[in-house]
């Protein structure tokens, strides 16, 4: 790392099922204006863009920064966009940060978005798989996160039941209460969960996220300005990536090798020793309830298996010892190629404390995680309030 | 140096057949949706006036490329515009929207400060600097895209 860098505003849209009043670029605009003001900045004083997104064939636009850029200001400036599945929107939030820590450039602006609207949501994640061997299954995304399910409950059964799943449902969708942001604000229980439609064995509808319309951007600036520009940044304090493959020998979807290894990467940066114990909150990609889980144990913040028992005992609550998805979580909102993003965006603000009524009190460092192609991508972006 | 390919044959399956079948519905948003309208309703080309540079964009966005600033108010654009720049293609493509030969043109329409892209049947005075006017579809075939402009040509009747 040559020099600090911090997220000096974030802005999002409230995600809802259809959005027919705007377009893809005025969407991913109201978000990147709201961004823009919390940091006190004009469109002129950005640098650089970077724009995030999921396949294009969810919405059938293809080079969407064509039009997205122009729509951010950054006519006249470097574009690029980034692409890694569902961790797309975290991808272009790293690929932002070496924007400025490498001096490049002082002040960039990140937009990732998504309108599954316009599209076919299924249809599209099922034309993600590998076109010589899985396509033709057309498994979509609940069928892989229920392969993902089963063979962790296999391992931890009988201490994990599918009701630790239901119960991560209902916390997330009763923090959804308090995130204005958030589509699905309606609080449910263990029960309905378990009585919901099957979807893909273990899961069922509600234990699934919803597709959404939304957008999400921040800004990230190098240290001076941001000192300047805000007086509680939230500054990158550790950043870690890691990829891998469904077809990779001995590969273990209930305890994700990149997963692991981007906390290390992302940990070793921060100086975080004991993440459980050191980070005061973290928001994770838990797209399928269980997967909340899966990542909380990969993450190292309990050991393999003990996910189940941090959300029965109320450990990962708003008001729980190390509250975990405070947002509501990607099972309260999924715009897909923004969701990574929200992850940061949510972990951010707890650092600068405008997270509002889901705000934890005295978060200093909050994690944001994020999976993306088939459990093949991992992101994790560590956030501190000091560096 | 060959290559030991340890006795195996070239397999005669080398190649899988697929295709995408995706259908959209894109959200036009409210700008573009009364541009839309005011096309298949009433036959008229709006532009859209940035609030900051008066720049004036046809087709219309709710926010302008030049200076960042947001859609200030729609002023009536054409419908004559001049050809900024043209291309003449000579054989058919998929998806080609005219029997070739036709032209594409690059039409900026009197009062708007942006360019269509926009087609015309081909004629050898259709060049740069030239005066076109759009020919419409019939108002009953209209359906509120910027294809109920049938083609840009001299005359409006022109192109039937």
């Amino acid at each position: 790392m040559t020099r600090p860098a911090a997220i000096v505003g974030t802005g999002q849209t409230v995600h809802v099922s259809r959005r027919e009043d705007v377009n893809i670029p005025e969407m991913v605009r109201e978000a990147a204006g709201r961004a823009l003001e919390e940091a006190g900045l004009a469109w002129k004083d950005i640098d650089a863009v970077v724009a995030g997104s999921a396949p294009e064939i969810f919405e059938g636009v293809n080079n969407p920064e064509n039009w997205i850029g122009p729509a951010v200001g950054a006519s006249g400036k470097p574009v690029m966009r980034i692409h890694t599945g569902g961790t797309a929107g975290a991808s272009a939030t790293i690929a932002g940060y070496y924007h400025v820590v490498s001096g490049l450039f002082d002040v960039v602006l990140v937009v990732a978005y998504e309108k599954l609207s316009d599209g076919v949501a299924q249809y599209g994640l099922s034309a993600c798989y590998d076109p010589l061997w899985d396509r033709d299954f057309a498994c979509g995304a609940p069928g892989l996160a229920g392969l993902q399910a089963t063979q962790y409950l296999a391992r931890h059964a009988p201490e994990v039941r599918e009701e630790h799943g239901a119960m991560v449902a209902v916390k997330n969708r009763k923090n959804a209460l308090l995130n204005p942001c958030a589509q699905l604000r309606k609080e449910i229980t263990v029960e309905e969960v378990m009585a919901s439609a099957p979807v893909a064995s273990p899961l069922k509808l509600l234990d699934c996220c919803p597709t959404s319309d939304g957008a999400a951007a921040l800004v990230i600036a190098e240290g001076r300005r941001a000192r300047k520009m805000v007086r509680k940044p939230a500054w990158f304090a550790g950043v870690g990536a890691c990829s891998e493959s469904p077809y990779v020998p001995h590969v273990d979807m209930a305890y994700p090798e990149s997963c692991v290894r981007a906390a290390q990467q992302a940990y070793q940066a921060a100086w975080v020793y004991q993440p459980y114990r050191e980070l005061d909150v973290a928001e994770v990609y838990e797209a399928f309830s269980f997967q909340e889980l899966i990542w909380t144990e990969a993450l190292g913040l309990c050991r393999p298996g003990e996910g189940a028992r941090l959300v029965e005992s109320g450990a990962t609550a708003l008001d729980g010892e190390f509250p975990v998805n405070p947002s509501g979580g990607v099972l309260s909102a999924n715009p897909i190629g923004a969701s990574a993003m929200i992850r940061q965006i949510e972990a951010a603000m707890q650092v600068m404390g405008s997270a509002g009524e889901h705000q934890v009190p005295g978060v200093r460092k909050a994690l944001a995680h994020s999976w993306g192609g088939a459990i093949q991508f991992s992101t994790v972006t560590v956030f501190a309030d000091e560096i | 140096m060959a290559v030991d390919d340890g006795g195996l044959k070239p397999p005669e399956l080398v190649y899988l057949e697929g295709e995408n079948r995706c259908s959209y519905t894109w959200a036009a948003g409210e700008v573009t949706g009364a541009f839309l309208e005011a096309l298949r309703d009433h036959g008229r080309i709006l532009g859209a006036v940035c609030s900051g540079c008066g720049c004036v964009a046809a087709p219309p966005l709710s926010y302008c490329e030049k200076c960042s600033s947001r859609f200030g108010d729609w002023r009536e654009v054409g419908p004559s515009g001049v050809v900024m720049s043209w291309t003449r293609v000579e054989r058919g493509y998929e998806a080609a929207p005219l029997e070739p030969p036709f032209r594409f043109v690059l039409v900026r329409l009197s009062g708007a400060d942006t360019e269509m892209l926009h087609v015309a049947r081909d004629d050898e005075r259709l060049t740069e600097g030239a005066v076109v006017v759009p020919v419409w579809k019939p108002p009953a075939e209209r359906e509120g895209a910027i294809t109920d402009i049938r083609c840009f040509a001299f005359e409006p009747g022109e192109s039937e």
